[in-house]
């Protein structure tokens, strides 16, 4: 598989565990032990299971929240995506953000992955979040 | 020269040129007609339009501290986190008033050919 295949991949199981609540496809792209530095909001998840609690609390404090992610650039290991979210109002608590304001929020951020064995083993991603305070 | 070199070259010749002004060695690394993807700020294309746009920050802001940091590379893809303060100098329209701290944190993906930096992807 290529590495835009994979990362199509990705987008496609992001997709399903955003709308349907299945993480059965996310979870056999992700290493169980993955780290993701997510800069903007100066956070760290650790591992997949915690991934996976993340998406939970973005979706019950935003429910139809979708991720729109759109694939930029990848070669060997490494690949790159940009995540827009956009008009979604946040009305519950998201693991690690301020609480929410019931407002709009619009996040664009750049992410990189980086593949071990077939799995997501690290991710760097760094952008804004507006509507937060 | 590996990736990871070319990182730490890079990484001078970022210092160099904002915190002395001095572009050569980074204009150097770059093909003449990077594309720096800017998220919110647009495009830049070419390097002489990226040499004016650090010369115009050098302008608008003072006192810049800043930190660049190899994160990973492959092949020719190679991802860096820039981290920076600076205080506005109130001397270019549309920055903060003068005295007024800038924070900036990116995260730079950097695509090379033939040796030189072909495109970037920074959220700016």
């Amino acid at each position: 598989m290529s590495i835009k295949d994979f990362a199509e991949k990705f987008i496609k199981a992001e997709d399903e565990a955003f709308l349907t609540g299945n993480f059965d496809t996310l979870e056999k792209l992700e290493d169980p032990k993955l780290i993701f530095h997510m800069f903007a909001v100066n956070q760290e998840l650790s591992g997949f299971e915690a991934h996976k609690q993340y998406i939970i609390g973005m979706k019950q404090a935003a429910p139809g929240i979708r991720p729109d992610w759109h694939y930029l650039t990848g070669e060997g290991n490494l690949f790159s995506l940009l995540l827009k979210i956009s008009v979604v109002k946040f009305t519950g608590q998201v693991p690690g953000w301020p609480p929410p304001t019931g407002k709009e929020i619009i996040v664009s951020s750049l992410w990189i992955f980086r593949i071990n064995k077939g799995k997501i083993v690290e991710g760097w991603a760094n952008g804004t979040i507006t509507g937060l305070s | 020269m590996n990736t990871k070199d070319f990182a730490e070259k890079l990484i001078k010749a970022y210092e160099e040129a904002l915190l002395k002004g001095n572009t050569k060695p980074l204009k150097a690394l770059e093909d003449p007609d990077v594309v720096y993807h800017m998220g919110i700020r647009g495009d830049i294309v070419g390097s002489d339009a990226h040499e004016q746009d650090i010369l115009g920050a050098r302008m608008a802001l003072s006192d810049i501290k800043m930190e660049l940091k190899y994160l990973t590379s492959e092949g020719n893809l190679l991802a860096l986190s820039y981290k920076a303060r600076y205080i506005s100098s109130g001397k270019v329209t549309g920055f903060p008033p003068a005295g007024k701290e800038i924070t900036a944190d990116s995260l730079c993906l950097f695509h090379l050919k033939n040796g030189k930096i072909k495109e970037v992807w920074m959220n700016a």
